[in-house]
């Protein structure tokens, strides 16, 4: 795991990267804003790396979940600062504008949940060991982080999804 | 479950992503504020770049390849890249120093030929990148702001030797800003150590030292600020601007708390420490990410404020104070309400809306005030930008463009006085003025 022990940032920061960029992309759809979020969250992981040991990737997901849901949350006053063109490429925009503000929704604990689960697409044993809960409390929050989501959504998710995989 | 919102063909991180991710998060670190004419902000934290390591016209990827590859520490007397350069300070027109990339590890090198070339003094440093260093003539230099030891201490060290050999000095747990004005030294102290999970407020010291930094004491008052301990990572939410040996500023800031207006405080002592008193922070909350300071003199204050960054653009706003921060007028603004909460600037343009300063930046390292009509401003991912009617407009900087300038990355601008300043961009080298107009690349 790259958070063990005495793991050099240097070493765990491409499977970290990875992490981040993924779950960013989700909610952004946008490659420019996803590197941007990525690159901000390992920067942080980065500064704090000595708190991180042990265990970094849930505490980078959920900080580059949060920054791209920010990013997402400014997008609504009005169009991006033309960079990007986000609607002219992305067939999913509708799908990952309601995702953001669905997230936003969600009391923080089902969202960490949530996020990790089935946006880093987790396993319940590696998101308790994450958050430090027990794997039942994960899928307690996990199943009303998922109700919730879905009522948010609607339509836009796909159903008989919910218990995918558990990529450990 | 959402897999079906995954980009098809994800970047590969690579040694250029990992430079442009320790170059951020140097800029978070970095809230530096020096001295008025003397080194007008002093480092530049070159490395990667968001926008690509584009080594220049000097051609000179194989020397970079060969330096980063060597094997072992590197000795004292190699020539390093001017690309590998990441922050410079200089204490004349010919004499600097450098903390400079050699693949991982973070090496001191100095030039003595006003950034044309530049050796490696040392490459065994007791701490790394994003690491600030200031220097007080040849020999007597402070190295900060590394990342933190595993007691979560950020410690500063002292060299009297060039940067030779480095001692650590007896202060912290966590230095966050350092001024010398010859052998006065101050540094910013927090009483927490990173390892702290969640704590309150942590109080804040200003130490001094007389004698180089050989010895320390804290200041007869306090500065009254606090640290954030959540921002401490960065822990460098703290910034020391020292104007004089009596006249300094402490500015403290940190994240917006939910709901509420950002912690910025700023407070100033015209007696060496031994009272402080605060001064209105005129930084609204929407613009509040980020702020450095600058200044020519005592009373000559510039004050630019950041929102939150957003692919390559950030609103922000400059304050200038002519009577030492009693009071703060708007001098001009990069409004876009899209990247600040939907707030406006109250009036005036005049900033450029693309790159990023504070805390994106490198702080006050990428804004030299000179006079308090001339400055010059290097946000990220965007050009070097000067004004010369006070900071009400701000022009890009032509003659750097067509000494093949690229600007698309991270980098500082430093100045000596008034005539003489380099620009650093990472990962492609070194531009120099001598006549405050016109400028060369060097290497």
């Amino acid at each position: 795991m790259a958070g063990e022990v005495g793991v050099r940032f240097e070493e765990a920061f491409p499977e970290l990267y990875r992490l981040a960029y993924r779950v960013s992309f989700r909610v952004l759809g946008d490659r420019g804003d996803a590197e941007d979020v990525a690159q901000e969250a390992l920067a942080r992981a980065h500064l704090r790396w000595a708190r991180l040991q042990g265990r970094p990737e849930g505490w980078v997901v959920t900080v580059a979940t949060n920054l791209a849901i920010d990013r997402y949350r400014r997008r609504r006053y009005a169009p991006p600062v033309p960079t990007d063109t986000l609607a002219l490429v992305d067939a999913h925009l509708g799908e990952r504008i309601d995702l953001g503000r669905s997230l936003r929704r969600l009391p923080r604990r089902q969202r960490e949940v949530v996020v990790l689960r089935y946006l880093a697409d987790w396993s319940e044993i590696d998101v308790a060991a994450a958050l430090g809960c027990s794997p039942g409390a994960v899928k307690s929050h996990a199943s009303r982080g998922l109700h919730a989501l879905r009522r948010h959504l609607g339509a836009s998710t796909p159903r008989g999804e919910d218990d995918v995989r558990a990529s450990g | 479950m959402f897999g079906h919102l995954d980009d098809p063909a994800p970047p590969v991180p690579d040694a250029r992503t990992l430079r442009a991710v320790v170059a951020r998060a140097a800029r978070l670190r970095r809230r530096r504020v020096g001295s008025a004419l003397a080194v007008v902000g002093a480092a530049a934290l070159a490395l990667g770049l968001v926008a690509g390591l584009s080594v220049g016209a000097t051609g000179s990827t194989s020397s970079v390849a060969a330096f980063d590859a060597r094997v072992g520490t590197v000795p004292p007397g190699t020539a390093v890249p001017q690309a590998d350069v990441a922050e410079v300070v200089f204490v004349d027109d010919a004499h600097g120093f450098a903390l400079a990339l050699r693949g991982e590890q973070t090496v001191l090198a100095a030039t003595d030929d006003a950034g044309r070339t530049w050796r490696v003094v040392s490459g065994r440093l007791p701490t790394s990148l994003p690491a600030q260093i200031e220097f007080v003539g040849t020999t007597h230099g402070y190295l900060w702001g590394g990342p933190p030891t595993p007691a979560g201490a950020v410690p500063v060290w002292r060299t009297t030797n060039g940067g030779r050999t480095w001692s650590r000095a007896a202060i912290g747990p966590v230095v966050s800003d350092v001024s010398a004005i010859g052998p006065d030294v101050w540094a910013v102290v927090g009483d927490c150590a990173l390892t702290t999970t969640t704590s309150p407020p942590c109080p804040v010291t200003v130490d001094v030292s007389l004698d180089g930094g050989a010895t320390w004491a804290p200041s007869a008052g306090s500065p009254a600020v606090v640290e954030d301990p959540e921002l401490s990572v960065g822990d460098q939410d703290l910034e020391l601007a020292r104007m004089s040996q009596a006249h300094a500023y402490v500015l403290a800031f940190g994240p917006l708390p939910a709901g509420g207006r950002p912690l910025g405080r700023l407070v100033y002592t015209a007696d060496a420490g031994r009272t402080w008193v605060g001064r209105a922070d005129p930084c609204p909350a929407a613009f509040g990410a980020g702020q450095q300071l600058a200044g020519s003199g005592t009373l000559d204050l510039w004050l630019v404020c950041g929102a939150e960054a957003n692919a390559g653009s950030q609103a922000k706003e400059l304050y200038r104070s002519e009577d030492g921060g009693r009071t703060w007028s708007l001098a001009s603004a990069a409004d876009a309400p899209v990247l600040s909460d939907g707030v406006s600037a109250t009036a005036g343009a005049g900033l450029p809306l693309r790159g990023y300063v504070s805390p994106y930046a490198l702080g006050h390292d990428a804004l030299a005030v000179l006079t308090p009509t001339q400055a010059w401003l290097f946000p990220d991912r965007s050009g070097v930008f000067a004004t010369t009617d006070g900071g009400g407009s701000w022009s890009e900087v032509a003659s750097l463009v067509g000494a093949g300038f690229v600007g698309d990355g991270s980098g500082n601008v430093v100045f000596v006085d008034a005539r003489h300043g380099w620009v650093c961009e990472a990962g492609t080298g070194l531009w120099r003025t001598t006549d405050g107009l016109h400028w060369q690349r060097l290497g």
